[in-house]
């Protein structure tokens, strides 16, 4: 999703950036922690799969396809989403689950429809002990320099109650926003 | 003659079931994990096909034939501002019936899952 701030480092669940990890599995020295972190093994063992494959690539002088970092750095992203996901439903065909932070993002593009309103970082989680589809918001917000904060605090709430049942599917049992800055728009 | 049998396999169903999703309105792309972008570059190396025309489109789904019944799972990106439970569901019953009627398969189940929401840029 090409909203700025969102995903521009491609950190793992764990927090390592995929970036550093890859230059490890490059080298072959991965540090005390990706020996031992789940999320750095996985991502670990994919890297070294893509490396034996792109490695693969080139000694059979293939042409490789254009858009072919652009795809390795999108399923790179992409598998971090893989780990957390809210079930939609379940119907006579089988499952339909969101991740986590793909529903983030729909619960973004709501808030940032509020005047006045930019989204910062959003989480979305399944609740606990809650039944399934219900899930937490925690959104972070900036508000324009002049804006009534409460007012639009309030809208943002309207805002992702409606985008969170409509259309990303989940219920959303509690929404939590903090104000984490203020801008000035320039003219 | 009318006599032997017929087997639809594996890559049939799932390529089926990845055109019949890409074909969903309001789906945008099927996303590969890691390592079936990894198969799926290993084969394209090993079958020494030239580039240009991009990845196979399966990449993305998982078909398994277990007792005659095919169970698939497929990851995919819709368009932001579209329901993704209609869209999903939609996919979903779409790719059973193109299993059934296209490939006379017993469908067990077909999985969702959305990992991402996008803008569509071809329609920007």
């Amino acid at each position: 999703m090409a909203i700025a701030g969102v995903d521009d480092a491609y950190l793992l669940p764990c927090g390592q950036d995929a970036a550093i990890l890859w230059e490890h599995v490059v080298i072959g020295q991965l540090d005390e922690h990706e020996l031992q972190c789940p999320h750095c093994q996985a991502a670990s063992a994919g890297f070294r799969a893509l490396r034996e494959a792109t490695g693969e690539l080139t000694e059979a002088d293939v042409v490789p396809p254009r858009d072919l970092t652009e795809r390795i750095m999108r399923a790179v992203r992409i598998e971090r989403r893989r780990v957390e996901f809210v079930p939609l439903a379940h119907n006579e065909l089988g499952p339909i689950r969101i991740a986590a932070q793909a529903a983030a993002v729909v619960v973004r593009f709501a808030a940032d429809q509020a005047a006045g309103v930019a989204a910062r970082s959003c989480a979305v989680e399944q609740v606990t002990d809650g039944p399934e589809g219900w899930c937490v918001v925690r959104l972070e917000v900036a508000l324009r320099y002049g804006v009534d904060g409460m007012a639009a605090v309030a809208r943002v709430r309207e805002l992702i109650e409606a985008a969170a049942r409509e259309l990303a599917g989940f219920e959303p049992a509690r929404i939590d926003i903090t104000v984490v800055d203020i801008w000035l728009e320039r003219a | 003659m009318n006599i032997g049998r017929t087997v639809a396999e594996t890559p049939v169903a799932e390529k089926l079931a990845a055109l019949t999703a890409l074909g969903t309105p309001g789906v945008i792309r099927l996303e590969p994990s890691i390592s079936a972008l990894a198969a799926s570059l290993s084969r394209r190396a090993l079958a020494g096909r030239t580039g240009g025309g991009g990845l196979p489109p399966t990449a993305g789904v998982r078909a398994e034939i277990t007792d005659g019944a095919v169970t698939v799972e497929i990851a995919l990106t819709t368009e932001l501002g579209r329901p993704v439970p209609d869209v999903a569901a939609d996919a979903q019953r779409r790719v059973a019936d193109a299993l059934r009627e296209l490939g006379g398969f017993t469908v067990a189940s077909v999985t969702i899952l959305i990992v991402d929401v996008d803008v569509d840029v071809d329609r920007r």
